[in-house]
Order: C-alpha cells, then sequence, then structure tokens
C-alpha cells in the first residue's frame, strides 16, 4: 500500500508552490513599507525613546550695588531628581508591565477611567533607598501627578540642597533605582539676607507649567516675584542648555558621543548694577534698627544726579526663605503679620505734614503772589472759611517772615501764606517735582502715586471716590490751608519726597530718580543702561528765593525744630514734618504719628539727601531727627575713610509701638475744649498745646495696602 | 555500500539547499550573539546555539539516510510516544515553566520542548493516516477524522498554552489533506464551519456572559489581536512589542546598522567566548542592544526585528528568499518524489515549517498577531532548530530515495 506508484497532482503542488510565493510578495512588500517606506519615522521614533533630553537650568544672573557688590548670586544647591518617566519604565519593566492604577472620574462616555499611579510607583522605588539616605521629605503626591501629566520629561525635583554628607551617601548606594539622579542646579541666594529686601524682591517657582517659558519652551524653574527680581526678570533670566542622553529602555544612560556633542550650555543671565551703595544701605537699615522702629522708612539719595544710594523699609523680610519656594507658614506668618514686612514703605504714601511746607513755600515764590519779604501776621489761631485754623501751639507768633516761619514751622503762616500763593501755583509746583507721580523704580504695582490736591486734582476720576467720602464739591481757601502744611488729602511716598529735595539742595534740577544704572551680559558688556542723572523738571525758581529757603532750612538744623539732626562739623538743611494719622489695630483705633526728617548735606555742596520717616513716632524733631543724624555722622565718616563692614541682617521686626489709644498726646491736651468742626493740625514745635483731630479725609486716602488703615 | 555511497551523493548534489540553510544556521549565529547582548543570563546562548546547529546537521545527514518508509511505518508509534510527552508536561514532577506556559518536559539531564517533537512525528503519522485512506480521499470522513486527528495535538498544546505552537498543526492539517487528494468543497467546508463557529462562539460568550472574556481564550490573546489592528491603542502596554519590532525593524532601513566588514566579523569568535565587549561597539545603540525589543524575545520569537534591524532591508529580504527557497525545495522534492508518501512527506514539512516562517516574520510587520512561534533555522532554541533540521532530514531522504534514484 505504501510503495503504490500514486503521484500527488501536480496542480496541487502548483497551488501550494502560488501559495509559498504569494506570501513571500506579502512579506517583502510589507517589509519593504515599513523598512524603506516608514524607515525615516520610525529612525525619528527609536531617536525620541532613546534620547533623553535633560535640561540645564540656566542661572539667574547676580544683583550688584553700584561698586560690584554682589547682593543676589547664585550658589549650587544638590537636588535629588525624578525622571518619572524612567521610573515608570523600569517599573513596567520589572513588574512585566503589571503597573498600580489610580480611578480616574469616569469619562463623559460613562467609561471607567484610570491612569498609572505615579506616586506608588514613586514611593515603591525609593523604598530601598529611603532608609538609608534619610530621604524623609513627605512627596507632595498632588504636584507630582501634575508633574507626571504636563511635563514627564523634565525632572521633578524631590529635595533640594542636600547636605554633603547625603549626597556622598546617595552616590554610593544608588546603583540600583534608574531615574532617581543627583543634579546641581543653582539656586538663589540673598548674600545679606534681609538687606535691601524691599528693593530686590524675592523669586519663586512657577505656579503652573505655562507660566513665563523660556526659549526652549519649557517654564523657569525660578521667577522674579518682587521688587528688581520681578520687574527686571527678562534680563536676569539666563537661558536654559540642554544635554541629550541615550537612555536604555530600563533607564540607564549609554555614552554616546555624537550626542555629547550637541550638549547646550545654559547661559548665565545678565548681571544688573544697582544705584544703590550697599555701605549706605547698611547705614540705613542698621541706623532704623538700632533706634528700634516699628515702622517706617528710609531714602537717602544723591542730589546731583537723583541716584538712590539707600532705600530701606521697616519691618523687612529675609528673601531667602523664598529659596527654593517659601513654606506654607513662612508665607502665612509674612501674610498675617499686621506690620505686613512685605510692604515697601519707601513708595507708599503717608501724610508728610509739615516737610511739605518746602514745596509750598517754593510755589508761592515762584508765582510771584509772594515773596521773601512777604510778612504774615501769626495769631494763635486764625479763621478760615468758618473754620479755625489753629496753630499747633496755638501760641501767638507775631509778624513772621518765610525764612523764620520754616525753621519754626508755623501753621498759621503757611495757612496765610499758601492761600495768598494760591492754590494752583501749589499743585503747578507739586506736579513739577513729581508729587502724584509714580517714579516706577520697582513696577507701577508696587507704588503708589499718592496725591498733589487742588482743583486740577478735583476733576480726575480718582479724586471722585475721596471727595464723595469727604463730602466736598468745590475747592476752598481751607482746603489749600490744609495743602499748605501737608495734611488734607495730601499724600506722598518718602522717594517723592528725597526726589524734591535734591532739586532744592541741587539748586533746582528736579532729577528723575534712578535705582539702577546698567545691565552687563556674562562677558561684561553692558546691553542695556539708564543714562545718570536725567532731568525731569527744572524748578524755576530764582536763585534768590532758592537761597532764601534753603537758609530757612539751614536754620531749621542750626536752631529750629531740627536741631536734633545736628551732626558735627558738617552744615546741614533739613525740614521736620509730623503728621497726624490713626490706624486700626486689632480692631482698636489708635493714634499713629508720621514723623518726617528729610535734610541734605553739607549745606554749601549738597552730596547726600536723607529722607526717613516714622510711624508711630512721638515728632520728626524728636523721633526722626536724631535717627537721620546717626546716618549722616556715618555718611560723612564714611567719606572721610572709616569703613562700613557689610554684614548679613537679619529680619527688622515690626511692631506698633508709639501707636496709642491714649489721648495724652501734647496737642490733645485741650483738644476736648476745641469745637468739634476744626480742621487740620501739624505740628513740631515741642510747644505743648491744643489742636484739633484729624480731618476725616485723609485717613479715607491713605491706603496702605493690608494691615494698617488709617482711620 | 555502494547504496550508501550514492545516498551521499544525492546529498551532495543537493547542495544549494544545504547551503541556504547553513547560511541561515550560521547568520542565526551573528544575530543570536546581537539578540542576547547585554543579557547575562543569556551569555552561552551563541555558543550553545553552535552545538545544536552541529547536532542538528547531525540528525539532518542521519535522517537523509534512513528511507523514510521506515518512519512513515512506526509513525503510529512516534505520535503515541510525542502525545503521552504532550501529556506529561500537565505532570507536576516532569514540567517545566518557561513564561507561564508549562511547554518543557524534564526527564533527567535532558530538558525538551515536546510540542516540537510532535510535529514531525505528527507531520508523518498524518502521511501514514492519508495513505491508509488513499482510496477513500473523496470522502469527507477521511477529511474529518484527519481532522480530529489533528486536534489531538492542538488542544494538547493549547493547553499549555501555546496557542501559537498549537496553532501550527491547523495549516499543516490543510494542506497535507489538500495535497493527499481531498476535495475541495469538503475543505471549504471546514473552513466555513470554522469561521462560523468561533464567530458564533465569540458571540455568544460576550453576549450572554455580558463580559469581554471569552472562555476559553486568554484576555492577553484578544489583546494581542486588538493590538495587531491598532497598534495605537496601548503603546505602552498590549502593543509594546509591535510597535517596538516595527521602530526596530523601520530604523534598519536599506542597509540595517551594523556595518558587515572585517571589524564586526572578527569580534565573533570573542562573543561566542561570552566576551560581550567586542559586540558592545555595533550593539551599543541599537534598539535590540538598548533593550527596546523585549530582552526575553529577542533572540527566539522576535528574532526577525532584530535582523531588520541590524542588516536591514537587504537582510531581511534575503532571509526571506533562503526560507522561501527551502519551501518551494520541499514541493521540488515532493514533486519529484517516489511515491505519495514522500511527497506527502515533503509537502507536510513545508506546510509546518511554512507556518512558522509565515507568522514569525509577519508578526514582526504587523501582518498577523504577535503569537509565540519561533522562525526556523534562526532562532535560538535547541529543541526546535533538531526538530527543524530533522524534518529538513526527512524532505532530503524523499530527495534521496527518489523515483529515478537507481538508475542514476
Amino acid at each position: 500500500m505504501l510503495d503504490e506508484d500514486i503521484r500527488v497532482p501536480g496542480w496541487r503542488l502548483g497551488i501550494l508552490g502560488l501559495m509559498v510565493l504569494a506570501a513571500g510578495v506579502v512579506l517583502l512588500s510589507r517589509l519593504w513599507t515599513v523598512q524603506i517606506i516608514n524607515s525615516d519615522s520610525a529612525i525619528k521614533t527609536s531617536e525620541a525613546q532613546t534620547t533623553v533630553k535633560a535640561r540645564i537650568a540656566p542661572a539667574r544672573g547676580a544683583i550688584c550695588d553700584r561698586n560690584g557688590v554682589m547682593l543676589a548670586e547664585n550658589r549650587p544647591s544638590f537636588d535629588i531628581d525624578f525622571y518619572l518617566d524612567d521610573l515608570r519604565r523600569d517599573y513596567a519593566q520589572s513588574h512585566r508591565g503589571r503597573m498600580p492604577m489610580i480611578p480616574l472620574p469616569d469619562g463623559k462616555d460613562g467609561k471607567k477611567r484610570a491612569e498609572i499611579d505615579i506616586v506608588q510607583i514613586v514611593k515603591e522605588s525609593i523604598a530601598p533607598i529611603k532608609d538609608t539616605l534619610g530621604l524623609t521629605a513627605a512627596l507632595n503626591e498632588k504636584e507630582i501627578r501634575e508633574h507626571y501629566r504636563t511635563n514627564r520629561d523634565l525632572p521633578y525635583h524631590y529635595m533640594t540642597d542636600l547636605d554633603f554628607a547625603t549626597v556622598a551617601n546617595f552616590e554610593e548606594r544608588n546603583m540600583g533605582v534608574a531615574g532617581i539622579r543627583i543634579s546641581q542646579n543653582p539656586a538663589r541666594e540673598y548674600t545679606y539676607g534681609a538687606f535691601a529686601a524691599h528693593i530686590l524682591g524675592y523669586v519663586g517657582q512657577p505656579v503652573n507649567q505655562n507660566e513665563h517659558l523660556a526659549s526652549d519652551g519649557t517654564p523657569y524653574e525660578t521667577i522674579g516675584r518682587h521688587g528688581i527680581e520681578a520687574i527686571m526678570d527678562a534680563q536676569l533670566q539666563g537661558q536654559p542648555g540642554s544635554s541629550f542622553q541615550r537612555v536604555s529602555s530600563q533607564g540607564y544612560t549609554i555614552p554616546d558621543r555624537k550626542l555629547d556633542a550637541m550638549k547646550i550650555d545654559p547661559t548665565m543671565g545678565n548681571t544688573l548694577y544697582l544705584t544703590i551703595d550697599s555701605r549706605i544701605q547698611y547705614i540705613a537699615e542698621t541706623a532704623m534698627r538700632d533706634a528700634g522702629v516699628g515702622r517706617g522708612a528710609v531714602v537717602v539719595m544723591d542730589p546731583r544726579n537723583g541716584d538712590v544710594l539707600a532705600m530701606v523699609s521697616i519691618p523687612s523680610y529675609d528673601p531667602n526663605k523664598f529659596i527654593p519656594r517659601i513654606s506654607e507658614k513662612d508665607w502665612n506668618t509674612l501674610n498675617q503679620d499686621p506690620t505686613n514686612p512685605l510692604f515697601n514703605r519707601a513708595l507708599h504714601t503717608q501724610p508728610p505734614g509739615s516737610t511739605y511746607k518746602i514745596m509750598v513755600a517754593l510755589a508761592g515764590l515762584k508765582s510771584g503772589n509772594v515773596t521773601v519779604d512777604t510778612n504774615f501776621d501769626c495769631p494763635g489761631a486764625i479763621q478760615i472759611d468758618d473754620h479755625l485754623f489753629h496753630n499747633s501751639d496755638s501760641a501767638a507768633a507775631g509778624t513772621m517772615s518765610l525764612v523764620h516761619a520754616i525753621c519754626v514751622s508755623s501753621d498759621v503762616f503757611f495757612y496765610q501764606y499758601g492761600i495768598k500763593a494760591g492754590i494752583e501755583a501749589i499743585e503747578a509746583m507739586g506736579k513739577l517735582v513729581g508729587f502724584g507721580h509714580k517714579w516706577g523704580l520697582l513696577g507701577d504695582a508696587d507704588e503708589d502715586a499718592g496725591i498733589m490736591p487742588g482743583p486740577g486734582w478735583m476733576k480726575t476720576p480718582e479724586a471722585a471716590g475721596v471727595l464723595k467720602r469727604a463730602r466736598i464739591d468745590h475747592w476752598s481757601h481751607a482746603q489749600t490751608a490744609n495743602v499748605s502744611i501737608g495734611q488734607g488729602f495730601v499724600l506722598v511716598t518718602p522717594l517723592q519726597m528725597a526726589t524734591f529735595l535734591c532739586a532744592v539742595a541741587n539748586g533746582g534740577t528736579v532729577y528723575q530718580p534712578r535705582l539702577y544704572s546698567h545691565v552687563e551680559n556674562f562677558k561684561g558688556d553692558t546691553v542695556a543702561e539708564i543714562p545718570e542723572g536725567q532731568v525731569y523738571n527744572t524748578l524755576g525758581v530764582k536763585p534768590s528765593d532758592l537761597k532764601a529757603v534753603q537758609e530757612g532750612m539751614r536754620e531749621v538744623v542750626s536752631e529750629g525744630t531740627g536741631t536734633r539732626a545736628q551732626v558735627p562739623g558738617v552744615q546741614l538743611a533739613g525740614k521736620t514734618g509730623t503728621a497726624q494719622a490713626h490706624i486700626k489695630v486689632g480692631g482698636e483705633v489708635r493714634r499713629d504719628l508720621k514723623c518726617w526728617f528729610y535734610c541734605y548735606g553739607p549745606f554749601e555742596a549738597p552730596k547726600y539727601v536723607v529722607c526717613v520717616v516714622v510711624e508711630g513716632g512721638q515728632w520728626g524733631g524728636t523721633t526722626t531727627a536724631p535717627i537721620v543724624e546717626k546716618i549722616m555722622e556715618r555718611l560723612f565718616a564714611m567719606d572721610k575713610g572709616s569703613t562700613e563692614n557689610v554684614s548679613f541682617l537679619q529680619p527688622a521686626e515690626g511692631n506698633f509701638n508709639g501707636s496709642t489709644t491714649d489721648e495724652s498726646h501734647p496737642w490733645d491736651t485741650a483738644a476736648a475744649a476745641k469745637p468739634g468742626d476744626t480742621v487740620s493740625n501739624d505740628a513740631d514745635t515741642d510747644a505743648s498745646s491744643p489742636t484739633m483731630p484729624t480731618i476725616p479725609s485723609a485717613a479715607a486716602t491713605s491706603s496702605t495696602r493690608g494691615s494698617s488703615s488709617k482711620h | 555500500m555502494r547504496a550508501l555511497f550514492r545516498k551521499l551523493g544525492q546529498i551532495g548534489w543537493s547542495f544549494p539547499i544545504i547551503l541556504a540553510l547553513s547560511t541561515l544556521c550560521i547568520a542565526s549565529i551573528f544575530v543570536i550573539i546581537s539578540a542576547t547582548y547585554g543579557n547575562d543570563a543569556l551569555k552561552d546562548a551563541p555558543m550553545k546555539q553552535v552545538y545544536y546547529i552541529l547536532a542538528g546537521f547531525a540528525v539532518y545527514f542521519a535522517i537523509a539516510l534512513v528511507p523514510y518508509h521506515w518512519l512513515v511505518r512506526i509513525s503510529p508509534i512516534l505520535f503515541g510516544a510525542s502525545v503521552l510527552m504532550l501529556i506529561g508536561v500537565f505532570i507536576p514532577g516532569l514540567r517545566h515553566k518557561v513564561f507561564g506556559a508549562y511547554s518543557w518536559l524534564d526527564i533527567g539531564p535532558i530538558r525538551f520542548e515536546p510540542a516540537e517533537f510532535a510535529k514531525l512525528a505528527f507531520i508523518l503519522a498524518m502521511v501514514w493516516f492519508l495513505r491508509v485512506r488513499e482510496t477513500r480521499m473523496d470522502k469527507l470522513s477521511t477529511v474529518l477524522m484527519a481532522l480530529g486527528f489533528t486536534l489531538i495535538p492542538f488542544l494538547l498544546i493549547k493547553k499549555q498554552p501555546a496557542l501559537g505552537s498549537a496553532g501550527v498543526f491547523i495549516p499543516v492539517f490543510f494542506v497535507m489533506v489538500f495535497a493527499a487528494g481531498a476535495r475541495l468543497r469538503h475543505l471549504a467546508l471546514l473552513v466555513v464551519m470554522g469561521v462560523f463557529g468561533l464567530g458564533l462562539y465569540y458571540w455568544v460568550s460576550t453576549k450572554f456572559a455580558k463580559t469581554t472574556e471569552v472562555a476559553g481564550v486568554h484576555s492577553f490573546q484578544i489583546d494581542r489581536i486588538k493590538s495587531w489592528v491598532d497598534p495605537t491603542l496601548d503603546k505602552q502596554g498590549a502593543a509594546w512589542q509591535i510597535n517596538q519590532s516595527q521602530i526596530a525593524i523601520g530604523s534598519g532601513g536599506v542597509y540595517g546598522k551594523v556595518p558587515l566588514d572585517w571589524d564586526t566579523l572578527k569580534s565573533i569568535p570573542g562573543a561566542l567566548a561570552g566576551k560581550s565587549d567586542d559586540v558592545k561597539s555595533w550593539m551599543v545603540d541599537t534598539q535590540t542592544g538598548m533593550g527596546y525589543l523585549p530582552k526575553n524575545t529577542s533572540y527566539n520569537d522576535l528574532i526577525f526585528s532584530v535582523v531588520g534591524e541590524l542588516f536591514g532591508f537587504r537582510g531581511g529580504a534575503v532571509l526571506i528568499i533562503c526560507e522561501g527557497t527551502v519551501l518551494l525545495w520541499c514541493l521540488w522534492v515532493a514533486a519529484h518524489a517516489r511515491d505519495k508518501t514522500g511527497a506527502l512527506l515533503a509537502v507536510g514539512v513545508m506546510a509546518m515549517l511554512f507556518a512558522h516562517i509565515f507568522v514569525n516574520i509577519g508578526m514582526t510587520i504587523q501582518v498577523v498577531p504577535i503569537t509565540g512561534i519561533p522562525l526556523p533555522f534562526v532562532s535560538y532554541g535547541g529543541t526546535f532548530l533538531i526538530a527543524c533540521l530533522a524534518a529538513m532530514g526527512l524532505v532530503q531522504s524523499v530527495w534521496v530515495h527518489r523515483k529515478n534514484f537507481e538508475r542514476i
């Protein structure tokens, strides 16, 4: 049977042959498609899946003072980074693709949805090294999930600022976990702590992944959030670099010279030079701290060009707390502090009190309505528009000249002087010197414009609300009288006052204040600059008139209200001011006097303008003038060669010392006896005599952000 | 003695096919060196494969000299033994689990896959059966009996579970029954019934059980079919293999990634001795070398992906042509066989190899779904390689003992 000579029909074998040939054609043509037609995209995909692009964080540019002293710079921070996609891949390999999943809310079609539980993977991945390395930092689960969804190719910084022991330990033991690496990243450092904190500002991490992207489309690690860091962020940011690495499917890197050559180094951001002199800043910072000031500001300027040499706001904070990110606790502490340490008092407004009289004096002289020789009789009080206006000491002083009136800071003189000069002249002069105007040194958002009241201001939309609250519908002499002594609606910033005083000191040129001079790239080439001494306006006051005002200010220090500011061997010219204000502290309304003193010196050849305001003091002449004296003394000593050793500063603590519910201030001893309809007051003299309560309008307009709302 | 020399001469005259087989086997050593690069557990695999090849050719020549009728005569015994062995893998003491399937048998020092042996025994037994039913080939009953005969190893192997390996029996059955002269309408009826039956089974089990699970079918098998239809569905999961395979092959382009120059060839002896550093220079930045092809299948089931990546379209096409040549030679031998027994034997071997080759290559380039069957003469693995060369030995035997043999 088996050996019978029967053959398989040839056609059946032929069909099988065709089947083999057809299969060959199918395979070859499909291979052609896969390997020739789709080759480019396959090469691209294979490159993409084997290449990990690591971003190299750029370093922020430094911020230096005018002499090149670095105030903000970078230090290396060792971070533990998670490469989440690598961890995921490694996990998949070692668990045969069984991934932990967490359910998501059902989709629109009612289907069950789930995503990979990346947090579980991270937990299991770090478990073997966790205890030996002491990786105790809690995992921010929400952040890891968000990072995995949006930016899984970028490393997730799990721990930053590791100490060297941990780094060494890690390098030694972390052989087994792909996707966990140590990287060195630049971290911001503020060399002197709370020093000039309000100028420098602080940085933060981007809130979401689309905020402020670098040239490579990835978000910057740090973003300037406040101060110079914020407004000059574009200059300070460097460009990120990138390195490329070949990785195996398990996340191990494979050396590849071709990819190494593709590395792009990050660039460092530009260096910003401030006009601040760190020594002067240090003098101002320490002078305020030494005096125990709980709230206040200092501005020191160079009257010859308008450069801001120091700008201090008390209380302050340490911007290093924001590196790498501020803890919620610290952030809440800063924000809930009623003294508001984040708030830059040098750029926010206060009623200026008598310091304003200098501007009024110049306005009158320029207008020609009054002259240096126009004298006024100065009784204890005068009647203006049905209101009785008192002098601060309510004492009759007889006939008085302008120079003497500045020296003793006579309110009654300036009521009459201001009315005679005319509110239009005062408003014009105020505008000329920049009152009611934002200088924009640290961005408009962080600065108040203040109010330069007058008929012109009354027509502006900003004034409408203020006027409505104060129930005022037309300009009156009483308003003018109030403005003349720096009360009423008047609000100025310490910077505005200092800028104005520069013009008085230098003979009439209002310089645009300057806080930063130029920007250099990492090669040292200047890439942008603000020229020195840009003129904003000129006062247009006759030199002899200006001389008279300067003389009055010299007398303030030599024999008037500001004698406590005298510095041996140097003649200063200044003016005191004490403005009434009330604040609410813990629901309790307190009297809170804004005590000003601003001066310049040396009188003959002015070099420094110092403007200090202390909130919650007694008098400009007693509270503030001694601080100015300390500052001036050290400034001149420094010029003579004494050294200032700038060192790390702790934040200045804020307090409400000096604000009081106690109505026993010398002003108020007779207040009860006075009719309630009187308007304003201001006092610099030590004479104790009754005046009147504050006008309500001043309170309504002066809004200080956050804590203190003046009553 | 004279007959033996004659037979050897006959084998000598079929040197082109021996050349094709040798080419595939020698190339396979190079491919296995590449595929096991960086896989410490398989450091000695290339050297082992060399021994397997030598053993395989020894078996090839031995079988070629044996008159195939003898083997067909004892085929019922061989088949019975293989069925026993297939049952043996379910016995806890004897079985050995590899990648989730009980497909190996441990007998003393020998460890092998009975399924591969069963394929050969099945072909021989099927030849025997078809010759027994020679006069009744036009009856449906013959076809149905052959089918029942086929289902014995099919079901046993599917139970391991190794669906791919089990599936090979189906085309072998069809091809052999077809070649034996079954009526086309009987075969068509079986095809229609099979398709309809599977469809009905799927519909009933999903409809009434209200689940996506189909009884008797593993969910990963359904996933493989889904990802074959649309590989973008689950790139990190079920479709990982099919995507990575095509990326590897596609990135090979026309010429592949490994230069076939002296430096490359020089590194082979070192690699065989287990020094992977020599291999590193040309493997380090390949998809295979970096582990993007699953390391545990790239040396056997997905070996064509490695060939495609390293040797490009050129290498892949040569491989397909070589394998095709082997298949066509089997048909050639069938056409020139002394009798129907030899012809059916050659056709059966052709069908078995064809199923492996087409499915194995096809699955790497998305022609068929991924399943776990190796590529004849190329994939790493002793049992399978020896089985394939033994099968070719059967065909060689048919050639040696062909009709006009005495006349030469």
